[in-house]
């Protein structure tokens, strides 16, 4: 059996469509930053951007029922939050054309300076971030590395992770996992402190 | 293995769409009783975004919290204005089984006398179309049971008979009301079943006859009589 990237959230979507609350939590913990970025390129505005993937979220547990699955999970909440952002946009323009218009030719000089500050410092933030998992990985097992790589880099699954490397596919999961694991406390710093931009 | 490592490994293959729906169902048992599990969940959802070079801008805003209760309160609100009826009876319907539903509630006027009886039962089964509760009398004895009301009778002795359908097999079955002193006789083919209801102004007969299962005439007589005996 070959499962591709669209399977990856079926058993929480499966869950969710029997009206399971906590797997729909899951998937909105999955995604949420992932689509509050998507949001945010729409409305340069943090609140609105959240605002938008919250309805997003919303709009789409209640249309649970109608998701076929015919795409993945994620491409159906990403193209529900690029309407609802298209449609805030919209209906916000149609209400304040002319405070818009105002806010467009007097400050746009001061925001582009003002974003392009914020964006260059998190460009900086992530090629050290990157740096630091790349220095993780080289320090993990052979074995656990090749692993880690081959779902993460190459979306395989654990059945034809375990073919390749001719190992049980449990061996497979507990390696993942492993890699995950080191990951997750060693870049612990760097996911939650938000303010602290600094490399260990 | 402890434990909560076991249940980490399990999140780390529910992230890649590795779990089980059976496994999926006891690892979302376990996060409730382990908030460490959503940390976890958390973390490891962050280091693929970072490995996958997602912008990551706005990583430390959670509007999880938002979402899951907006969606709570959804649901708390739906359920409680749509209590678990089965069926939607439209207006005719629920207008002309009123009339039957009103002589259940009838047990609670004065006692059954012969020479009042069926003038009070005409009197009352015109002001209870109307009812919204005695609408609701029935639809509560016929909740859980699925079936489609066709028409109703009720006679000069009192004795009120309300028709139905069931949708599954077609066949009709009666529901009918009368006062003990009337006696009863259904004469039908199939056995009726009955249910004596005794109330402090008397003693009723409440039966289900016709071509229905035991079962459904059983849970409708269930339902009418802890109707009656919750009033």
């Amino acid at each position: 059996m070959t499962k591709t990237k669209k399977d990856t959230d079926l058993s929480l979507v499966l869950r969710v469509k029997q009206g399971d609350l906590r797997a729909y939590d899951l998937l909105v913990k999955k995604y949420q930053s992932r689509l509050l970025s998507l949001a945010y390129k729409y409305v340069s505005e943090i609140s609105s951007a959240e605002d938008i993937v919250q309805e997003s979220f919303i709009k789409a547990y209640k249309s649970i029922k109608s998701f076929r699955q015919d795409s993945s999970f994620y491409t159906w909440i990403y193209r529900i939050t690029s309407n609802t952002a298209i449609n805030y946009i919209s209906s916000k323009t149609k209400k304040n054309e002319k405070s818009f218009s105002e806010f467009n030719t007097l400050d746009i000089g001061e925001r582009f300076e003002e974003l392009s500050t914020e964006s260059g410092l998190e460009n900086i933030f992530e090629e050290e971030l990157i740096t630091k998992i790349d220095n993780i990985l080289s320090s993990l097992p052979q074995e656990t590395k090749n692993a880690f790589l081959m779902r993460e880099y190459e979306g395989k699954t654990y059945e034809e992770i375990a073919q390749i490397i001719d190992c049980p596919i449990g061996t497979v999961r507990s390696r993942i996992f492993r890699a995950r694991e080191i990951l997750s406390n060693e870049l612990e710093p760097f996911l939650y402190e938000k303010d602290n931009k600094q490399v260990n | 293995m402890g434990v909560n490592r076991n249940m980490k490994e399990k999140l780390s293959a529910l992230s890649d769409g590795e779990l089980s729906d059976f496994e999926t169902r006891r690892l979302l048992d376990e996060i409730d009783r382990d908030p460490e599990l959503i940390d976890f969940w958390n973390k490891i959802n962050l280091v693929k975004d970072l490995i996958n070079k997602s912008e990551l801008t706005h990583k430390n805003i959670d509007i999880s919290e938002y979402v899951k209760n907006e969606l709570s309160l959804k649901k708390l609100t739906k359920e409680s204005s749509h209590p678990k009826q089965k069926k939607d009876y439209n207006v005719i319907f629920g207008s002309a089984i009123g009339g039957f539903t009103l002589v259940i509630a009838m047990l609670f006027l004065p006692p059954f006398q012969e020479d009042t009886f069926s003038t009070m039962a005409s009197k009352e089964i015109a002001s209870s179309i109307a009812s919204p509760q005695a609408i609701d009398l029935l639809n509560k004895s016929l909740e859980g049971v699925d079936v489609r009301f066709k028409d109703f009778s009720y006679n000069r002795e009192g004795k009120i008979l309300a028709n139905f359908i069931d949708p599954t097999s077609g066949n009709n079955f009666k529901i009918s009301l009368s006062p003990l002193t009337r006696g009863l006789n259904l004469n039908e083919k199939s056995p009726a079943k009955l249910a004596y209801i005794k109330t402090t102004k008397g003693t009723y007969i409440i039966s289900v006859s016709g071509n229905i299962t035991d079962e459904k005439k059983a849970k409708i007589l269930q339902n009418a009589s802890f109707v009656t005996i919750n009033r």
